[in-house]
């Protein structure tokens, strides 16, 4: 029977993504990581307190998904489904902060602005970082990886890591299924058993390893020769980072979302005499 | 313990990617001079292997809860610190990029607290105390309970400064701490007990696994202590340029003053007036415009119920006008992948 783990369906929607056709898809991974890594610490820039300027931002992630021919739906379930933990931690802030606004004659916790401020700004880098893996895949990342520099060891570890996960997640959900079984339907493991079917696992797959490497080695492995054809970056690519990330700064200068809202507020004054 | 973007400021984010690439590039070197890189095979499968025993719930007798194994010790003791930190630093990349357990800004904090408080400083006080104890046993369990519980110690203690510096949030220092801490000494106990049956049960059955471990626990520390020094170092600057940053209500207004002497310019020139207006929107936020109840420091700005209702009927309009883009682009047809994946 086949088993998918939540984790292994995570990798596999991503992967499915990151093989769709698109301009997006063929621009360099290395334009793509920068411009994302860009856009991140563009929000990461605001003040604590920073709420409607971080709104024209949304249009990034919103156009790059269009342009990737992304559905915009998964990505964002999956960025909602993270925000609680960004939600623990930002919920304290409104009890924790002693200075106070009014609307009205209502009297509100600075700490509830900073604590929309964290949800935008977490919404935002985590939609980004989804974005960056549907769109490059794992293989996309590496030749990223490999264009901007990074050590052969650091980025061929990463995809062995990756490559791995898949093949022990399945074993270790088998072993556990087999332990709950065998326990009379309890799924955690009791303290005498803390080290046997963990290091069980652990001694197998050092095992494996060692099988893997010496199997490597025999057809040629070598690390200082790593593998894969990076493309060059083209022109297209440097007009895709320069666009994007003036556009993050005009962003950060000019507050389109005020200028926007004191249109607005004009022209209703103007109506309204 | 993994840290989000928005927790994190450019700067804290800089310093902390420069000490995580310093500390990565001595590692690779390490790795190199030790041949340890022909074991790539190995650290990555041990790595898959870390990240996949989180699926492992350890009942922990007496509280109903469970807990999870912990990576960087148990990796170090295999694969020596070295390679080990690599391999973390595999795993947090791959948690950040997929799951959004920490982000690419914060990934240098993140391996700062997991990979490096683990593997270059929980694990040689580990070997440290086995040396002492060399043929005891239990007191080398005790060991990695004690190793362990001082990594992730030192890993929540970066994390509430990593966050007080980058400004990002109000939460008071002491309130952090306090937060943090015990709640990471339970985790660390449990983690450390847990590795530690763990090692034991391997040392039992397989002893043969252990022994690289066991040459690797003659030479770790000593070199180590420049890599602590160092990130130490890089934290201090860090903070200090953090703190800077945070006391100037802008790096525009700082930049002035440095060019002109002072903080207020005279709008004798247009530019001048725009940049002076356009700093009054983005200093802190363009749209402080809720009145003050009194109890607001002065340093606050003053609100202005005009920009205020700007700011918020801008940000509904914006963001109207994003939802009407993406409808509007929204693809006709499901557009099909290149190549089917194989599974």
């Amino acid at each position: 029977m086949v088993i998918y783990t939540k984790e292994e369906q995570r990798f596999r929607g991503f992967e499915e993504f990151a093989s769709l056709s698109s301009s997006v898809h063929r621009l360099h991974p290395a334009a793509l990581l920068v411009t994302i890594v860009g856009f991140i610490i563009a929000i990461s820039s605001y003040p604590y307190t920073a709420v409607s300027v971080l709104i024209p931002y949304c249009i990034f992630p919103v156009l790059l998904a269009r342009f990737a021919r992304i559905p915009l739906k998964p990505l964002i379930t999956a960025t909602v489904k993270v925000m609680p933990l960004i939600i623990m931690i930002g919920i304290l802030q409104p009890f924790t902060d002693p200075v106070f606004f009014k609307v009205g004659s209502l009297s509100f916790s600075w700490g509830w602005i900073i604590f929309i401020s964290l949800l935008v700004k977490a919404f935002l880098t985590i939609l980004a970082n989804f974005l960056l893996i549907s769109i490059l895949g794992i293989g996309g990342l590496q030749k990223a990886m490999k264009s901007l520099g990074i050590p052969p060891l650091f980025y061929l570890l990463f995809t062995m890591v990756y490559r791995y996960i898949m093949l022990l997640l399945e074993d270790i959900y088998r072993a556990m299924r087999a332990y709950e079984i065998r326990s009379g339907g309890n799924p955690k493991l009791r303290l005498q058993e803390w080290g046997t079917v963990p290091a069980s696992i652990l001694i197998r797959t050092y095992e494996q390893g060692l099988r893997i490497e010496q199997a490597m080695k025999l057809r040629g492995y070598d690390p200082a020769q790593p593998f894969g054809q990076v493309p060059r970056i083209s022109f297209k690519d440097i007009a895709f980072i320069l666009i994007c990330i003036s556009s993050f700064v005009m962003f950060r200068i000019f507050p389109i979302s005020v200028l926007l809202g004191d249109m607005f507020i004009t022209g209703f004054k103007a109506l309204h005499g | 313990m993994h840290m989000a973007d928005a927790l994190i400021s450019p700067q804290v984010g800089a310093v902390m990617w420069t000490a995580t690439l310093a500390v990565g590039a001595y590692s690779v070197k390490k790795a190199r001079e030790k041949e340890e890189q022909d074991h790539i095979a190995l650290a990555g499968i041990l790595g898959a292997f870390v990240f996949a025993a989180q699926m492992i719930n350890f009942s922990i007798p007496g509280t109903g809860s469970s807990g999870h194994i912990g990576g960087g010790l148990l990796l170090s003791i295999l694969l020596g610190p070295h390679l080990a930190f690599l391999t973390m630093a595999a795993i947090l990349f791959i948690q950040a990029l997929f799951f959004a357990d920490g982000g690419l800004l914060s990934y240098g904090c993140n391996v700062f607290n997991l990979a490096f408080c683990t593997c270059f400083v929980a694990y040689p006080l580990f070997c440290q105390l086995s040396k002492k104890v060399d043929k005891r046993y239990i007191f080398s369990k005790g060991s990695i309970v004690l190793a362990s519980v001082i990594g992730l110690q030192l890993g929540a203690f970066s994390v509430v400064l990593e966050t007080l510096f980058s400004n990002k949030t109000e939460l008071p220092f002491f309130t952090f701490v306090m937060l943090m801490q015990p709640i990471h000494l339970a985790i660390g106990l449990v983690e450390g007990f847990i590795t530690a049956a763990i090692i034991s049960s391997v040392e039992k059955t397989a002893p043969q696994i252990l022994s690289h471990s066991r040459t690797q626990s003659r030479t770790a520390p000593a070199i180590e202590k420049l890599g602590a020094v160092f990130i130490v170092a890089a934290l201090f600057t860090g903070g200090i340029l953090s703190w800077f940053a945070s006391t100037q209500p802008d790096g525009l207004e700082w930049s002035i003053e440095k060019v002109s002497g002072s903080v207020d310019i005279e709008s004798a020139s247009n530019v001048h007036g725009l940049f002076s207006d356009l700093q009054k929107k983005t200093a802190i936020l363009p749209d402080y415009s809720f009145g003050t109840a009194g109890e607001a420091p002065e340093t606050w700005p003053k609100a202005d119920a005009g920009t205020s209702v700007s700011g918020i009927a801008g940000a509904f309009f914006t963001f109207l006008l994003v939802f009407i883009i993406g409808f509007a682009l929204k693809p006709k047809n499901k557009p099909e992948p290149v190549q089917k994946a194989k599974w």
